[in-house]
């Protein structure tokens, strides 16, 4: 027994001295090898900005700063993360804000991050954040968010977090690693070139060309589903308000463009999330600036899938957006007037 | 709840620790609540269930030995397969018979009036049935004194290690090891806990990765290339076998660790130069209840030729069905069962019209053999693996219309090129293992080597797991289903 104790214990001491090494070493190479959106964000270097946008892959996809700061004479930021939900949005916003400062958010929301346990990581990538874990406020984040309830496993058992997670930090990926200036521009724009590889529209009557998007059979559940806005990310908007009023940042809503097939077949999903942020943006007094029904929702050469602009569609619409930016709001400081209008 | 998961790494400790210090009398109260929570972990209710059939079979053993009267034997012999069959035809049978009801009645214009049932397979049911069932049978047979102590009667249908995915025991192998009493062993522990260790690397760090091309495949053949169904094709063969045998390796391991020794489940069934001797080698439990409860009492190979060959499908179609209420299981079944007379056919033809000495076998005959064998139990898999009949028929046409352009490993859907490659390195280092391992099994293997080997061994395999185990995909054991 007594030798099966020692062997117990020196076998897990060794296995916990190696995972505690691996896990430092992981903390410290991960956000520079892996391209992340995020580490990027954590590594930016304090500045004062004008604006900044928040939102998933359609707003980092979309709004182009560059083009914008040229139409507005303004410095913007894309905050923007692919695949983030709202929760991840406010997580970023307030580390933003520790050390930056910004007058202005355009915040992109759709059909797709209101609808409850959409495709989206719901309600953010909790993976992403790992090597920051130390740092109270995404520690906070994960314990009130973390669905799995691996909270404590992860916090307390070295290395099983990145391990759980070995898939998105693999060693090739270590190794080979990919420089994040590939995937965005300097102000974070996420430029997406042409088309998918496997590009296939949603026709305009709504139906899906290609079977790989399996995945948005979600919109084509049964009605009542598209009556459900998700509470957290209701929360979450209601935690972005909040902050923004106690900094004075003024909020502007924003949805970035679908392919007109796509807003179809979406349609009462859509609708019903449209009028849940009219509602939300008219009560609070803030301006919703709506792209889903913009006049080149059928200009295929605009989009690289059914619900991302391409490089040319993220032009076109930043431009739309800067001259109303300009035209309308920028003269009015106030913000005080309600805007929904069709481009 | 799941051998490859945080509730089993804490539960399992757990039980070790209070079973050796509990004293003897005690243990098997132990080892059935413990049963009991591992089994409720799924469903708590399905242990309702098991109780039903427990309570059924401890019974009908008693009275089948104290029955003077041999047809009072047998009625209570059939009374507790009917009860065993029952719950196996209400949960796992009703809806697929009802379902092929609902297809004829519509075929002659009806309407078929009684309804589906809207309930889930409780877990592992076919296995805890058989096992109850081949006690009833020998006690019936005369081979096993009934068991008079409730308490160990039901831990033999519910011991948790092979509760859920067998092997399917024999009441003569463990009940006896229920009620010795076990003294702590330190060779028992470590041959116990290298198998465990074994069998998770084999689970998390080769089936799970293996069922990421496998699972994308089967999800939509159309979208992919022949070769890439090709790919999955094979891989399957080696995720179920990585899957069930690692199920099978912790379950052993785990009994071995309370000193309990636990049938062989698997003896390098890919190795095998016949199908006939693939069921020898692969899930072994089921072959031989199977041999000794159907095929025998059908009159085996005594009545002769065709009745041999009419013996040996209906083993094997019942084998199908025993997997699953499909049709896709009942023609893997049949593929098997139709190789199987094939094979008695031209042995006896080898033997009897050609002379040829059947037993002596020129080696790159044997290698020859082994890949045919491989390449029918594959095919036989897909019918196992797919969810209908339309996505057999699209894989195969993808494979008929294979390219050599499409022999390439840089896109496999959503998965990249490393993935596949690290796919292939675990099925190499799977059958490297198997292979210097193949006298005398794993761990005998390993406990000969040096401590730094054996060690370095261990954590290679604690550290695979962590960094290449693929956490995400296909978590629970394939035959779990069943």
């Amino acid at each position: 027994m007594k030798k099966l104790f020692l062997h117990i214990v020196l076998f897990l001491s060794i296995v916990l001295a190696i995972c505690v090494g691996l896990d430092i070493l992981y903390k410290h190479i991960i956000p520079q090898k892996i391209a992340e959106k995020a580490y990027w964000i954590w590594q930016q270097k304090p500045k004062k900005y004008d604006y900044i946008i928040l939102g998933s892959s359609r707003a980092e996809s979309s709004f182009n700063c560059a083009v914008f700061d040229s139409i507005c004479n303004s410095s913007g930021i894309n905050l923007a993360i692919n695949g983030a939900g709202l929760a991840e949005n406010e997580m970023v916003l307030k580390h933003f804000l520790e050390k930056n400062s910004t007058s202005i958010l355009f915040l992109e929301l759709d059909e797709a991050n209101l609808s409850p346990q959409n495709h989206l990581s719901y309600p953010f990538h909790d993976y992403v954040y790992f090597p920051y874990m130390n740092d109270p406020l995404i520690d906070s984040y994960i314990q009130q968010y973390e669905k799995r309830k691996h909270y404590y496993i992860w916090k307390y058992i070295p290395f099983v977090k990145y391990a759980e997670f070995n898939a998105k930090f693999s060693l090739d990926k270590l190794i080979n690693h990919e420089h994040i200036d590939t995937i965005i521009d300097s102000k974070g724009f996420r430029p997406f070139i042409n088309h998918q590889s496997t590009y296939t529209f949603i026709d305009l009557e709504g139906n899906f060309l290609d079977k790989r998007y399996w995945y948005l059979a979600d919109y084509s559940s049964p009605k009542s589903q598209y009556e459900i806005i998700d509470s957290l990310s209701v929360m979450a908007i209601h935690n972005i308000i909040q902050i923004c009023n106690k900094n004075k940042i003024q909020l502007v809503f924003y949805c970035a463009p679908s392919h007109a097939g796509h807003f179809k077949k979406c349609k009462y999903n859509s609708l019903n999330k449209f009028d849940f942020i009219n509602k939300m943006a008219q009560k609070e007094h803030l301006p919703f600036i709506n792209f889903s029904y913009w006049k080149y929702n059928q200009v295929d050469s605009f989009y690289y899938d059914y619900s991302h602009p391409n490089t040319n569609g993220a032009r076109a619409m930043t431009s739309i957006f800067s001259y109303y930016y300009k035209n309308n709001l920028q003269s009015d400081s106030t913000f005080l007037h309600f805007f929904n209008d069709h481009f | 709840m799941l051998f490859n998961s945080i509730p089993f790494l804490i539960f399992f400790p757990i039980v070790i620790v209070f079973y050796y210090v509990l004293s003897h009398s005690y243990r098997w109260v132990w080892l059935l609540l413990a049963s009991c929570f591992f089994y409720m972990f799924f469903k708590p209710e399905y242990i309702l269930i098991l109780f039903f059939t427990i309570i059924i079979d401890y019974f009908a053993g008693i009275q089948i030995e104290n029955s003077k009267n041999k047809k009072l034997k047998k009625y209570w012999l059939i009374a507790s397969l009917i009860a065993n069959i029952g719950i196996l035809a209400i949960f796992k049978y009703y809806n697929f018979i009802n379902d092929n009801i609902t297809g004829i009645a519509k075929l002659a214009h009806f309407t078929n009036p009684i309804p589906a049932l809207k309930i889930l397979l409780p877990i592992g049911l076919s296995f805890h049935t058989f096992q109850a069932m081949s006690y009833t049978i020998e006690v019936y047979k005369g081979r096993q004194l009934a068991e008079r102590h409730f308490g160990y009667y039901a831990l033999y249908v519910m011991f948790f290690p092979q509760l859920v995915a067998g092997p399917i025991e024999r009441p003569q192998n463990i009940l006896h090891q229920l009620k010795e009493k076990k003294l702590f062993n330190y060779q028992n522990f470590s041959d116990g806990g290298k198998l465990i260790l074994w069998g998770f690397f084999k689970k998390i760090c080769i089936a799970d990765r293996l069922a990421f091309f496998v699972n994308e495949v089967y999800k939509s053949p159309a979208d992919h290339t022949g070769f890439q169904c090709l790919i999955a094709v094979v891989f399957f063969s080696f995720q179920i076998y990585c899957d069930f045998s690692a199920y099978t390796d912790i379950a052993i391991g785990s009994a071995k660790v309370m000193g309990i020794d636990l049938m062989k489940n698997f003896d390098r069934p890919y190795a095998s130069t016949s199908i006939a001797t693939f069921w020898k080698r692969w899930h072994i439990s089921l072959s031989t209840w199977f041999r000794d409860y159907l095929y025998i009492p059908l009159g085996g190979n005594r009545k002769g030729a065709y009745f041999t060959y009419l013996n040996i499908m209906i083993v094997f179609l019942l084998s199908g069905l025993w997997h699953g209420a499909s049709w896709t299981f009942v023609i893997w079944g049949s593929i098997h069962g139709i190789a199987v007379v094939f094979e008695t056919i031209w042995l006896q033809f080898k033997k009897q019209v050609l002379q040829i000495d059947t037993e002596k076998k020129h080696f790159l005959l044997n290698y020859i053999n082994i890949v045919f064998v491989f390449i029918v139990v594959s095919i036989a898999w897909v019918f196992f693996r797919a969810e209908n009949l339309n996505t057999i028929n699209i894989l195969f046409k993808q494979i008929k219309h294979i390219e050599w352009s499409q022999f390439t490993l840089n896109s496999f859907g959503a998965i990249n090129r490393t993935n596949l490659l690290l796919a292939f390195i675990a099925i190499l280092i799977l059958e490297w293992v198997q292979y210097i391992s193949k006298e005398k099994g794993i761990v005998a293997y390993i406990t000969e080597k040096s401590a730094i080997t054996r060690w370095s061994i261990y954590f290679i395999l604690v550290f695979s797991i962590l960094l290449f185990g693929a956490f995400h995909e296909s978590k629970e054991f394939i035959y779990f289903q069943f």
